[in-house]
């Protein structure tokens, strides 16, 4: 089940309004982070998607954001049930969703085969449609659909950092002091 | 919780898939198999009605992907029609709608059909 750990992760705790620009008003969870541990079938993306769509629309994204931030991650979730786990169902995948003062950041952690990431090509999108090419989206989503993605891996554990940033003055990116 | 379901229909000219649900990595195979089906029979002519559709992944489009070209190879085609705006901003944004003709009603991807 989803729980909510009371982890400290920000200096700005305390300060409810997650941004200007009307969003996220009296919202509590800055600083929070929300866990989800589910064993890695697909027949779990929709539970998957629902908890991250949860957090992310509690805390002030708008709806189109909420949509963006879930298919970024069922998309990181797909990836690690065919690949890193090979479909093998008893493994779980960890998903933590972290809210800090200016964004929110999503981390799926496996503990299957790791691959080179940054080596995946992203598809030049009129060439992939005019080829008919099948498959090799998934990554290029989650780019396109979040402000930052890093892969990690190490010791066998494996971690897609996803996020995505609370608008502010019109702007989704970090305002530089 | 809202799953996926699928209903196939329409005349002998053309075959109306309607998607319901959610169309992800799990539910993908059998809107394939859907299309399968139609292929297998030579019902080439193909409409998905996506009204009923709340969601859709790479792996759902993937499925429309791996059949466009077998299908207009047999002088078919698949059209999509009554596309949520949640869904179409996900075919936009992969430039999909250069790829499937896209129509809001699907009475009118019906009769493309008939007058090409």
């Amino acid at each position: 089940m989803p729980s909510q750990n009371s982890k400290n992760r920000s200096a700005k705790t305390g300060t409810p309004d997650l941004g200007a620009g009307g969003r996220g008003s009296g919202s509590a969870e800055t600083g929070k982070e929300y866990t989800l541990k589910i064993p890695g079938r697909t027949n779990n993306l929709e539970r998957i998607r629902t908890f991250v769509a949860g957090v992310a629309r509690k805390s002030g994204f708008s709806e189109e954001d909420v949509n963006k931030i879930e298919l970024a991650v069922d998309e990181a979730c797909s990836n690690v049930i065919e690949h890193a786990y090979a479909h093998d169902e008893g493994k779980d995948i960890d998903i933590a969703v972290r809210i800090d003062y200016q964004k929110l950041t999503v981390i799926v952690t496996d503990h299957g085969k790791s691959f080179h990431f940054s080596g995946v090509p992203m598809p030049d999108m009129k060439q992939y449609l005019a080829e008919l090419r099948i498959g090799g989206l998934g990554i290029y989503l989650m780019k396109m659909l979040m402000d930052e993605v890093e892969y990690r891996s190490e010791s066998g554990r494996n971690e897609v950092h996803m996020a995505k940033y609370f608008v502010r003055n019109g702007r989704s990116r970090p305002v530089t002091p | 919780m809202e799953r996926f379901e699928i209903e196939t229909g329409g005349t002998h000219a053309v075959s109306v898939v309607y998607l319901k649900g959610y169309l992800d990595a799990h539910t993908a195979q059998e809107f394939e198999r859907a299309l399968q089906d139609l292929v297998g029979k030579e019902k080439v002519h193909i409409v998905v009605n996506c009204a009923g559709l709340n969601y859709i992944s790479s792996a759902g489009l993937g499925v429309f992907m791996g059949f466009i070209e077998d299908v207009r190879s047999r002088g078919g085609d698949i059209k999509l029609a009554e596309l949520t705006d949640k869904v179409f901003r996900v075919f936009d944004l992969l430039g999909f709608p250069v790829l499937f003709e896209i129509f809001q009603r699907e009475a009118d991807a019906v009769a493309k059909f008939k007058k090409p």
